[in-house]
């Protein structure tokens, strides 16, 4: 009898802790595999949720291709803040919507810094949303939540495989919301997002956007991208090409180490970065490939690598935004370096940046 | 009471570590590198420092009459009155940590894992497996702290291990060069609840055997020790994760960072969130071994020896903890609590209680010379281990 008490008693506070207070059946709730934060009408904020249907569930766990059905379909709410908007949007629907499963995060470059100030703050606060879920920018978030992949497969899964591949891509763009709460509540560093677009054929993801306080001011290229990437460390399958006398020379994964000195000189910062590259050599149709010959290639490349990434840190620099983070160390051991330039972002404007570049190329193929 | 149960020295030093460790793992290292900044490093190693020391302190109080727990025999030294208030304090104080520890638990299983569950459903729980385990007094739930410990302890080192891919803050890490006083030693006082709970040595000191005393005593300053390289791996690990600033805005940073650990393919993925969960084993027996202090403190003062007694105590401290906890509202007003009550009261109280007794001690001997025995073993009343006088 004794033990049966024991049980009893045991049974009642696992009872207590199982969570069945909130438990809500699957099919009761609208699972958000996507959403979407984006401006509208009279400084309002626009939350749309990617709700994945049965189908579009089933062809997923099948593990199948194409469906002839719509695999998701969207939830919109307007409202004031992130809060009236996901009120309004959950009064549209009968069933529970629940942030739990979101794979991925787009935030409109449109949005205003306010609305994406306040749509920071209530994911930093939500409990249940999964801060490795993935965050991105996109020119419209309507138009990216609305792309139905002829895959048939969900959009926000084969988004977050995309991300989590780390082979699929040239640079690795994935971000995610832990990711922009740090860089927002971090100094010295500035918040940068991928670019994710609709493109016809798709997504497309090989544009970095720079924000400064929580507005972007700066949209990279693909190429400034890439370029940048080196030196963050993220391009890992990255291609160069450059003129050689009448023909073009092509590399091909190429892949950097960087290396950072930081210094202060006359009253500034002085940033030397050195890339260690390596690569394969992709196309050279000029004659055969000596050991000067293929030095010469490397030098060459260097200097047209180099070109780039100064390139881009110029642009970084005319913008204020300093994405790589060089001043982190700086602000946080010596604040008050900075006093007489402003911030870091204003010292990070008015540094002298060189930068070195060591290519070698490993594999030529099976050819002279 | 009850016939009396020894522990054995291993046992010893890990109730000592369970009855600090589950207080302050969640929203550690927050105040620290908010106070200290750039010198929460040395903040930290100073906190390690005065912890060792504090608790040094606290066995040279024991070894004055190992054989009795402190209010037994404080009222060699005090007035009486003046012992009653100790006491009272004494508890009140374990009671303001339970309640602290307990509420501070169930806002964080709220907030992440059961939003919608009401506060008393989940401390309560918490309240009744504390309970439960304190039900059969000490020798029982040193043993199932000798079970459970080790699991969380081992796994939260895994964790960690694989936080290291998220590191992007690893600058923060670096020792300044430049130490500054002021700010590191405002880091080691606001962090210094990390290792509140360790004077219930006071009561658990007397139920090791005299003849493994000293070993117990060394047992559980190790134990400190590998405690502090914990916290250490821990403090590099969260803030080398969410960065300096972003830490210090964080309630609580360790979940913060244990959120992070995500293993594809594993049954249980979120295997972070899972070991902030154990961690919840941490709190049970904190709680457990509050509410047991408490009784131990209350129950000689009351002339009352026996179990039933015991136990009506117990129930009876854990409904004050559980009613005092769900009577916070939120985090805002228990992080007030503990920095402007909890840390100055029980700081005053773990530093300035063994001086006070040890200071009366040295004037009552030198007033009334200890007994002839021990002068002949050349005890002089202080710092001597009790195991060369039995």
């Amino acid at each position: 009898m004794r033990h049966w008490g024991k049980v009893v008693v045991g049974l009642s506070l696992m009872g207590l802790l199982s969570g069945c207070w909130s438990n809500r059946p699957v099919e009761r709730r609208n699972l958000a595999l996507m959403l979407g934060v984006g401006p509208a009408p009279h400084h309002q904020i626009r939350l749309i949720f990617q709700i994945p249907t049965r189908s579009g569930l089933t062809g997923l766990t099948k593990g199948s291709g194409a469906s002839q059905e719509a695999s998701f379909y969207l939830i919109e709410g307007v409202g004031a803040t992130m809060t009236d908007a996901f009120a309004q949007a959950q009064a549209k629907t009968t069933r529970d919507l629940y942030l739990g499963q979101v794979e991925v995060v787009a935030f409109s470059t449109r949005l205003p810094p306010t609305a994406f100030e306040q749509a920071r703050n209530m994911f930093s606060r939500l409990g249940s949303l999964d801060k490795t879920a993935y965050a991105v920018a996109t020119p419209s978030v309507r138009r990216l939540l609305a792309l139905q992949p002829r895959s048939g497969e969900l959009p926000g899964i084969i988004l977050a495989s995309n991300f989590g591949c780390l082979s699929c891509n040239v640079e690795h763009l994935e971000r995610t919301v832990w990711d922009m709460e740090t860089a927002h509540y971090n100094r010295g560093i500035n918040l940068w997002l991928p670019l994710l677009s609709a493109g016809p054929h798709g997504f497309e993801i090989n544009q970095m956007a720079v924000y400064a306080q929580d507005r972007p001011v700066l949209i990279l290229t693909p190429p400034e991208t890439q370029a940048l990437g080196y030196v963050m460390g993220l391009t890992h399958k990255g291609t160069l090409t450059f003129r050689w006398g009448p023909h073009w020379v092509a590399l091909r994964a190429l892949d950097a180490r960087p290396h950072f000195a930081m210094a202060w000189k006359d009253g500034r910062p002085a940033i030397a970065i050195t890339l260690d590259v390596t690569g394969s050599l992709a196309e050279y149709l000029r004659g055969e490939l000596t050991p000067p010959v293929l030095k010469a290639v490397e030098t060459a490349a260097e200097k047209d690598l180099a070109r780039r990434v100064t390139a881009v840190l110029a642009r970084l620099q005319q913008a204020h935004v300093d994405p790589v983070g060089f001043g982190q160390s700086w602000v946080w051991f010596h604040p008050t370096r900075f006093a007489r330039l402003g911030s870091w972002r204003q010292a990070f404007a008015h540094a002298t940046i060189s930068v070195q570049v060591h290519l070698r190329l490993n594999d030529i193929g099976d050819l002279t | 009471m009850h016939p009396r149960r020894h522990i054995s020295p291993f046992q010893f030093a890990l109730l000592i570590a369970a009855s600090y460790m589950g207080f302050g793992i969640f929203q550690f290292p927050r105040e620290l590198v908010l106070h200290a900044g750039p010198d929460a490093l040395w903040g930290l190693l100073l906190e390690f420092a005065w912890a060792l020391a504090a608790l040094s302190l606290w066995f040279r109080v024991n070894r004055l009459h190992p054989d009795r727990p402190l209010f037994a025999f404080l009222p060699r030294y005090l007035p009486r009155s003046l012992t009653d208030l100790v006491a009272g304090v004494t508890v009140a104080l374990h009671l303001l940590l339970a309640v602290v520890a307990l509420a501070n638990f169930g806002f964080l299983m709220r907030t992440y894992f059961l939003p919608e569950t009401p506060l008393w459903a989940i401390d309560g729980a918490f309240v009744l497996t504390a309970v439960y385990i304190a039900w059969y007094d000490i020798a029982p739930l040193a043993r199932t702290l000798e079970t459970v410990f080790t699991v969380p302890a081992l796994l939260s080192i895994f964790i960690g291990l694989l936080l290291i891919g998220r590191m992007r803050f690893g600058y923060a890490l670096l020792p300044t060069t430049r130490l500054w006083i002021l700010p590191t030693l405002r880091g080691a006082y606001y962090d210094a609840y990390l290792f509140f709970g360790f004077e219930i040595t006071m009561v658990l000191y007397p139920l090791v055997r005299a003849e493994e005393q000293a070993t117990a005593e060394r047992y559980a300053l190790w134990a400190m020790v590998m405690t502090c390289a914990f916290f250490l791996f821990g403090y590099a690990m969260v803030l080398g994760v969410e960065g300096p600033f972003f830490l210090a805005r964080i309630q609580w940073p360790t979940v913060s960072a244990n959120r992070l650990v995500d293993i594809e393919g594993l049954f249980v993925n979120k295997l972070g969130l899972l070991v902030v969960v154990l961690w919840g084993l941490m709190l049970l027996a904190f709680l457990a071994l509050r509410l047991w202090c408490v009784i131990h403190d209350v129950m000689p003062s009351f002339g009352s020896h026996r179990l039933p007694a015991y136990r009506l105590w117990l129930v009876t401290a854990a409904a004050l903890t559980l009613s005092a906890a769900l009577a916070i509202p939120s985090i805002a007003p228990l992080s007030q609590l503990l920095m402007t009550v909890v840390l100055p009261a029980m700081l005053g109280y773990i530093l300035g209680l063994p001086l006070f007794i040890l200071a009366a001690a040295r004037f009552a001997h030198r007033r009334r010379p200890p007994p002839r025995a021990r002068r002949l073993t050349g005890t002089r009343a202080l710092g001597r281990p009790r195991s060369r006088l039995v």
